[in-house]
């Protein structure tokens, strides 16, 4: 294993970790989606969207 | 306005997982690796980790968005969402190839999912052959045997031949799980697959990277070596760097990079834009869409980049992956049972090895069915019984058609390039179209953050609108001319095979009346969509 090898390995598998541990962090300490539809308003269909 | 909202997922992770599921597939483990070996190792990352930024993310988040904006519209189907976004009839005809692309796809990817499943049985039950040396003839034969590929119609000839049972099995399974819907099928059994998954290439991870150097006579072959000859640097003789990435001089790589990030992250397939559309208004799609790259990727890079190319190099040597590079089957099972076979407690590890294979396999199948689904349901008002079982019979019809032409794997070959290749190339860069220039970058973005919990980068803007169409159509573009152009007069091309080739014209034949079914069907659904709308007093599109 050469030095460019360590090189692009590292850089590849770290940039790869982080991003998915970032994502996955932000997603699991979110509030939960029960909590979330407390908050939001009664889902009814009012057919208004076009 | 089709009639109502049916099913909805249940839980913000399950959806992520799901997608995930769809994307992280045999390409991830099988052909990601060797192709970054053969295409300049670690300098292979810089076109693709570019491609993941120019084309893979941002059509990630169109579909997401698209599918969720249909959805609140209440279509769930690839013609119905192009449908209200255009608010032209006519351009629910683009809808076409994203339902022919993933069912065709399933037709074929469902034989190799049961391969998956087989080669796991008999590494448990002890059913594989063995080999001495570097010699992969016995695996070659055992899997000519298994599929068939030294003449057509020979696993259906008279007997019930083990590759039928297990693609029955592997059939059955995928429907049931679609039987029982969005949230308790897919949803439920993503969330119980996808970790296992992980869990178990990290097992074999760790394994590889534990080999140290397993045969004396080769001291060469260590793990060390086995990693550098995936990641280090591999600039052609006299060259440099730029040398090796310059697109003019060398086109290959930017080609393959992009392939496989739009294959692996399974973005123009229609099928993410099917799973957002069962989103709530409010859910998120930003930070859903990232995470399920980012889960895709880290499978890919981090699990695939270290397992299948250093284990292969070890047992095997280099030329044994240069051979199969690029190849999923050749390196999945030809080349892999091989090492297996040398590892220790490697019947163990080969079984773990196929069974993720599987597991990551049928997540992807199950995605390609619910387009199909969500479009006859919404279509013709069919209930999920009898969408099912309808789509059951013509994807088991298109399934036998694959088994039976299975000399040399033409009908496989064939449909996996002009439909999983050219296919979804087209889907991709319509999709792209539609979010930038249709809904518009700034409408798009607006519905994009609805509900978002983190930020597109502004800078995003100009690469959806600008810089994906035009790195797709260029792509696109070399790789027909490649294909089609400068190997049409070459012996075994696809150009020639379809001009010369009896099964290769058979199963284009089988496509093109695949797509114009299939156009009629969406014709026949417009037409419903357009007197309901009429019925209702909201006038046709």
């Amino acid at each position: 294993m050469e030095t460019s090898g360590w090189i692009f390995l590292l850089v590849s598998c770290s940039f790869v970790t982080i991003l998915t541990v970032y994502c996955f962090w932000k997603v699991l300490s979110l509030p939960s989606e029960v909590d979330e539809d407390l908050h939001a308003p009664l889902d009814i269909d009012t057919r208004d969207l076009e | 306005m089709a009639e109502l909202k049916k099913e909805q997922w249940a839980t913000r992770i399950g959806v992520i997982m799901a997608v995930a599921g769809s994307a992280v597939g045999l390409g991830n483990f099988l052909r990601f690796p060797g192709l970054a070996a053969k295409y300049g190792g670690g300098a292979f990352m810089i076109p693709y980790f570019i491609s993941l930024l120019l084309i893979g993310i941002p059509i990630c988040w169109c579909e997401w968005t698209l599918g969720r904006y249909g959805g609140q519209r209440g279509y769930n189907s690839a013609p119905g969402i192009f449908r209200v976004l255009t608010k032209s009839g006519g351009s629910i005809y683009f809808g076409v190839l994203a339902v022919i692309v993933p069912l065709v796809i399933y037709m074929y990817y469902v034989f190799i999912e049961s391969w998956c499943l087989a080669y796991a049985w008999y590494y448990l039950t002890g059913g594989m052959p063995q080999s001495v040396g570097t010699d992969t003839t016995p695996f070659k034969q055992f899997f000519a045997d298994f599929v068939g590929t030294g003449d057509n119609g020979l696993v259906l000839g008279g007997r019930l031949s083990p590759a039928v049972v297990f693609l029955l099995v592997v059939f059955v399974m995928n429907f049931y799980l679609i039987y029982r819907g969005l949230s308790k099928g897919i949803e439920t059994f993503c969330k119980f697959a996808m970790p296992s998954l992980i869990f178990f290439a990290i097992l074999v991870l760790i394994r590889v990277l534990t080999l140290g150097t397993p045969n004396p006579e080769f001291p060469d072959r260590n793990v060390s070596n086995g990693l550098g000859f995936m990641w280090n640097l591999k600039v052609p003789e006299g060259g440099s760097v730029w040398t090796l990435l310059n697109p003019i001089h060398n086109p290959e790589i930017w080609l393959q990079a992009a392939g496989q990030i739009f294959f692996s992250l399974s973005v123009g397939f229609g099928i993410v834009m099917t799973y957002a559309s069962y989103l709530r208004a409010k859910d998120d799609v930003v930070l859903s869409g990232i995470s399920a790259t980012a889960t895709n990727e880290f499978c890919e890079v981090c699990l695939g980049g270290l397992i299948t190319v250093p284990a292969a190099f070890i047992f095997l040597g280099g030329d044994a992956i240069t051979n199969v590079a690029g190849s999923s089957l050749g390196m999945g099972f030809l080349t892999l049972p091989a090492v297996f076979e040398r590892m220790p407690i490697g019947h163990f590890f080969g079984f773990i090895w196929f069974f993720l294979l599987f597991l990551a396999a049928i997540t992807s199948s199950l995605s390609m069915l619910q387009p199909v689904i969500a479009f006859l349901e919404e279509g013709f008002g069919l209930a999920r019984r009898a969408s099912v079982t309808f789509l059951g019979l013509l994807t088991l019809i298109g399934s036998f058609f694959v088994v039976y032409f299975s000399k040399d794997l033409e009908a496989l070959d064939t449909m996996d390039f002009w439909i999983g290749q050219v296919g979804i190339f087209l889907l991709g860069t319509i999709t792209v179209i539609f979010f930038g220039w249709v809904l518009g970058i700034e409408r798009g973005f607006e519905e994009a953050h609805r509900g978002a919990h983190i930020r597109i980068p502004g800078f995003f803007r100009f690469i959806i609108k600008y810089l994906s169409p035009l790195y797709l159509i260029s792509i696109f573009s070399l790789f027909i001319y490649q294909n089609l152009v400068v190997k049409a007069t070459e012996e075994g091309s696809y150009v020639w095979r379809a001009l010369y080739k009896h099964e290769t014209q058979i199963t284009l034949g089988f496509i093109l009346i695949l797509i114009v079914f299939f156009t009629m069907l969406v014709n026949l659904a417009g037409k419903r969509w357009r007197e309901r709308e009429a019925s209702a007093g909201g006038g046709g599109l």
